[in-house]
C-alpha cells in the first residue's frame, strides 16, 4: 500500500515542498557557475569564494532534509573542496574550476532525476565523487570524511556559546512531505551540544492515531556559538506551516576548547564541519547571509497565473462598462463617467502591477552562457569573450523559458560559424579574441534581445548558391536583408561540415518558428568581416496580445500584429484566378495566395470577392499570404483566453478574447491557418 | 509480529517508515488488545518486550506509533521495553528525542 495515495494532498504536498528545494537548488547551481566563471584565478574575490561555498552548502542542507542522499554525498565533498578554496589553501586553477563546474553538472543531473524522473548517469556520479575525493586527498590527507564518526570539534578560538531553547511543532503532514527531521536535527547537533525531547500529543491514542501524521512536538536545547539566524535557516524548508520558537537562554561565554556533541555523526557525514562554527570565518554558516534577510515571498506560478486571469476578467468587465457608458449622456451621467475613467486607470495599474509579478530579469538566462561559451570555445580552439548587457531587463517568465533554446542556438552558431579561428582573425588585423555580445533592452512595449558577434559575417554568395542548390526562390537582385532571411528556410545550412555543435541544417528555421510562436520576430544584420547581429523582438508578456480586430460576416477575429505586414484593398488588376477557387494577389512582383477567412471558418454572409474586401498581408514562419476580411475594425490590446480550457480546440485559432461589447472574438493562429489552407488546397 | 509465550517478546518486523506505517499500525493495534488483556490479568505479562531485531526501516512515524502503544500500556500499569535495537536505529531514536518515551530493556525506564 502506498501511504500517500489515500491522503488528500499528500503527493501534492511533497511536490510543493520539493519544488521549493528544486527551484532553490537550481538557483544555487546557477549562482555557483556564474561566480566560478567570473573568478580571476590570480586574485580570486573572497566574497565570491564564500558565496560559491554557501551555494554548495545550501544544496547539501536541503538535500539532507528531503532525503536526496545522493546529492548530499556529492555536495558534501564539493563543499569540503570549496572550503579549502575559500580558506586559500587551494588556488582556483583551471582544473579545479573545471572539477567544480563538472560537479555542478552532476548535481544538476541528479536534481533533474529527482525532479523530472530524468535518467541519472550513475557512472558520471561515481566518477565525480572519485575525482572530488582525490582532489581532497591531495590537499588534505585526513579530510573530514576520513575522521571517526563521533563529531569532535576542536577550536583554539574562544567562542561565545549560548544556550537556545527551541520549541518546534511541525505541521501534521510533514511526514507525507517526505521530510526527514532526523537530518534536520543532525544538522542542529553539529552546531553544538543538542538535547532533543519528543512530546507525543496528549490526545494520541493507538486506536485513533493517524499514523501518517506527525503528532509530535519537540523541545530542543542547543548550546552553540551559532547565531540564531543560522539555527532558523536550518528550519527553512520546514518553517512553512510549522510553529517554531527559538529563545536565547543566558549566555555562556566561557571558552570551550573542545566539544563533543551528544549525537554521533552519521556514517555518511552529511553535516557541517568545524569551520561552520566560527562566526568570523569568511562565509560562515554555509548559508545565505544577506540574501536571507531580503524581503521576498516565493509564490507558485499557478497562483500568479490565476491572478493574471482574474485581472484579465476585470479588464474585460471594465471595457464592457466603458462601452456601455458611451451611450449615456455625459452631462447627466458625469459622476458615472468620472468614476469609470478612474476605474479604467485603476484597472490598468492593477493589471500592470500583476503582470510585473511574472516578470523576471533576463540575467538568469544570460548567466547560462559564460559556461557554454567557455566550453565550446575550448572545443573549437577559439578565444572568445562573452559580453552581456542589460541583464536587468525583465521579461515574462513564460517567455523566458521559451527563449532559452533559440538563444542557445544563436550563440552556438556565432561561436561555430561566426567567430573565426585566432590565427585567421590575426591575419585580417582583428583581435585574436573574438567577442559575442548578448544584449537585452526594452523598446516601447517589446523586448529586444540581440546576439551579436564580431566574426566574419554572413557570406552572401554562399547563401545564394546554397539557396539555388536547395531550390529556394532567390535571385542576385535580392537585398542583403532578403538574402539573410534565406537562412531561416527549413534545412538550410551553409556549413561545410556537420559538427556536433551546428551545421546540421536544422536550427535557424526552428529558431524562427519558436520565436514566432511566442509572438516574436527575428531580424538579421551582417557585414562581411565585421560580424552579425540577430535581433529578437519579443512581446512583454504572453497573457496580453497586440492585435488587429477584423470583421468577417457577423464574426470578429483578432490577427496578431506581429505577423501583419500591411493591409490594402486590391484592385482587379492585381488579382488572378489560378485554378479552381484559388486566387493570388500580386504585391510588388510577388504572387501571394489569397486566403478568404470566411471560407476557412465556414462563415456565411461575408464578402467573398477579394476586390470587395480588404487583404491583410501576413508573414508567418517565412510564408506569406493575404487574408481576405470584410473590414478592419481597429487595433487592440487583448487579454488571451484559452479556448481549450473553456470550450474546445478550434483549428486555426490561438485562443479567444472578450471584446468591450461582451462578444467573443477568436484570435487567429495565422501560421496554422496558412498551413491548413495550403493542405486543403492540395487535397482538392 | 508474533507472541507465543510470556517469555517471547513481541517481534516488530519490516517497514516502520512512512511507507509502511499504515499497515504496521493496523497490526500493532490488533496485538495491543491482546497484550493489554494479558497484562491486566497476569503478572508475567506486566513487562512486555518489543524486539526490534527484524525491523528493516523505521522513522518518526514508526517511533510515534510505538510511543503511543507504550503510553497505552503504561496507562494500564504495564512497563513495556524495547530490545535488540540496532545501533543505527538507536541513533535515530535518540536523534528524534523518543528515547525517554521508548525505554530500552536494561536502561532507565520512562518516569
Amino acid at each position: 500500500m502506498s501511504v500517500m495515495e489515500h491522503k488528500p494532498g499528500g503527493l501534492a504536498e511533497v511536490g510543493r515542498f520539493n519544488a521549493v528545494f528544486f527551484e532553490e537548488s537550481a538557483e544555487h547551481l546557477a549562482d555557483m557557475e556564474r561566480l566560478l566563471l567570473s573568478l580571476d584565478p590570480s586574485s580570486p574575490d573572497q566574497e565570491s569564494l564564500n558565496a560559491i561555498f554557501r551555494a554548495a552548502h545550501s544544496i547539501k542542507g536541503g538535500a539532507g532534509v528531503f532525503g536526496f542522499d545522493d546529492m548530499a554525498r556529492v555536495t558534501h565533498h564539493l563543499e569540503s573542496l570549496l572550503d579549502h578554496l575559500r580558506n586559500r589553501e587551494l588556488s582556483p586553477t583551471a582544473d579545479l574550476v573545471d572539477l567544480v563546474l563538472q560537479s555542478g553538472d552532476v548535481l544538476a543531473m541528479q536534481l533533474a532525476g529527482h525532479r523530472d524522473g530524468a535518467p541519472v548517469d550513475g557512472q558520471a556520479v561515481q566518477d565525480i565523487f572519485t575525482r572530488l575525493e582525490a582532489a581532497l586527498s591531495a590537499c588534505e590527507p585526513e579530510h573530514p570524511t576520513a575522521q571517526p564518526t563521533a563529531l569532535r570539534v576542536e577550536t583554539s578560538t574562544p567562542l561565545a556559546r549560548r544556550g537556545y531553547h527551541i520549541d518546534f511543532h511541525p505541521s501534521g503532514n510533514i511526514l507525507q512531505r517526505g521530510i526527514r527531521l532526523e537530518n534536520l536535527f543532525r544538522e542542529l547537533a553539529e552546531l553544538g551540544e543538542l538535547s532533543v525531547t519528543a512530546e507525543l500529543g496528549a490526545a494520541a491514542e493507538l486506536r485513533t492515531l493517524d499514523p501518517e501524521l506527525c503528532h509530535t512536538r519537540w523541545q530542543l536545547r542547543l548550546v552553540s556559538a551559532a547565531a540564531e539566524q543560522e539555527i532558523r535557516e536550518i528550519f527553512e524548508f520546514v518553517a512553512l506551516d510549522s510553529e517554531l520558537d527559538i529563545r536565547v537562554e543566558e549566555a555562556q561565554t566561557a571558552p570551550q576548547p573542545a566539544v563533543t556533541t551528544s549525537v554521533e555523526a552519521p556514517p555518511d557525514l552529511l553535516g557541517r564541519r568545524a569551520y561552520d562554527r566560527d562566526e568570523s570565518a569568511p562565509g560562515a554558516f554555509g548559508r545565505r547571509g544577506a540574501e536571507a534577510t531580503e524581503a521576498s515571498l516565493r509564490v507558485g506560478v499557478a497562483k500568479v497565473d490565476q491572478l493574471v486571469n482574474q485581472v484579465g476578467e476585470l479588464v474585460i468587465t471594465q471595457s464592457m462598462l466603458a462601452q456601455f457608458a458611451e451611450q449615456l449622456d455625459p452631462v447627466q451621467f458625469e459622476v458615472l463617467h468620472r468614476g469609470l475613467v478612474q476605474l479604467e486607470r485603476n484597472t490598468r495599474d492593477l493589471q500592470a502591477s500583476i503582470m510585473s509579478i511574472r516578470l523576471v530579469p533576463i540575467g538568469g538566462i544570460f548567466s547560462r552562457f559564460p559556461r557554454l561559451v567557455r566550453d565550446l570555445a575550448a572545443k573549437l580552439g577559439k578565444d572568445v569573450e562573452l559580453r552581456t548587457i542589460g541583464e536587468g531587463t525583465e521579461l515574462d517568465k513564460g517567455l523566458i523559458e521559451k527563449i532559452i533554446d533559440p538563444l542557445t542556438h544563436l550563440v552556438r552558431n556565432s561561436l561555430d560559424h561566426g567567430i573565426e579561428a585566432p590565427r585567421e582573425r590575426a591575419a585580417t588585423g582583428k583581435n585574436p579574441v573574438g567577442t559575442i555580445t548578448l544584449k537585452a533592452s526594452q523598446v516601447g512595449g517589446r523586448i529586444l534581445i540581440e546576439v551579436g558577434d564580431d566574426g566574419a559575417g554572413l557570406n552572401r554568395e554562399k547563401i545564394l548558391r546554397k539557396a539555388a542548390e536547395r531550390g529556394l526562390a532567390s535571385s542576385d537582385n535580392l537585398s542583403d536583408e532578403e538574402v539573410w532571411q534565406l537562412i531561416f528556410a527549413p534545412g538550410f545550412s551553409t556549413a561545410e561540415a556537420v559538427t556536433d555543435l551546428s551545421g546540421r541544417g536544422v536550427g535557424m528555421d526552428v529558431v524562427l518558428k519558436n520565436v514566432q510562436a511566442i509572438g516574436g520576430r527575428v531580424q538579421v544584420a551582417s557585414r562581411p568581416g565585421a560580424g552579425t547581429v540577430f535581433s529578437l523582438s519579443l512581446p512583454l508578456t504572453l497573457a496580453i496580445l497586440d492585435g488587429l480586430s477584423v470583421q468577417v460576416g457577423a464574426e470578429k477575429f483578432i490577427i496578431p500584429l506581429n505577423v501583419i505586414l500591411e493591409s490594402f484593398q486590391p484592385s482587379c488588376a492585381d488579382l488572378k484566378q489560378i485554378k479552381g477557387e484559388t486566387q493570388v494577389v500580386q504585391v510588388r512582383g510577388d504572387y501571394l495566395p489569397v486566403l478568404p477567412l470566411h471560407r476557412f471558418f465556414g462563415i456565411e454572409k461575408a464578402r467573398t470577392q477579394a476586390k470587395e474586401g480588404i487583404l491583410v498581408l501576413v508573414d508567418t514562419e517565412g510564408e506569406k499570404a493575404a487574408l481576405l476580411v470584410d473590414e478592419l475594425l481597429g487595433q487592440h490590446q487583448v487579454v488571451i483566453k484559452s479556448l481549450e480550457t473553456n470550450y474546445r480546440k478550434v483549428e486555426g485559432t490561438a485562443g479567444a478574447t472578450i471584446l468591450g461589447d461582451g462578444k467573443v472574438a477568436l484570435i487567429l493562429d495565422v501560421g496554422a491557418v496558412v498551413h491548413l489552407d495550403k493542405n486543403r488546397s492540395l487535397q482538392h | 509480529m508474533s507472541q507465543e509465550s510470556r517469555q517471547e517478546p513481541l517481534k516488530i518486523e519490516g517497514d516502520w517508515s512512512i511507507s509502511g506505517i499504515a499497515l504496521q499500525h493496523q497490526r500493532l493495534e490488533e496485538e495491543f488488545t491482546l497484550w493489554t488483556v494479558r497484562g491486566e490479568g497476569a503478572t508475567e505479562f506486566r513487562e512486555p518486550v518489543f524486539c526490534l531485531e527484524s525491523v528493516e526501516d523505521i522513522d518518526l512515524s514508526g517511533w510515534q506509533v510505538l510511543a503511543c502503544a507504550f503510553r497505552g500500556l503504561r496507562a494500564r500499569g504495564l512497563s513495556p521495553r524495547l530490545v535488540n535495537i540496532r545501533a543505527d536505529l538507536r541513533r535515530n531514536l535518540d536523534l528524534l528525542g523518543y528515547s525517554r518515551e521508548l525505554p530500552i530493556a536494561g536502561e532507565q525506564a520512562c518516569p
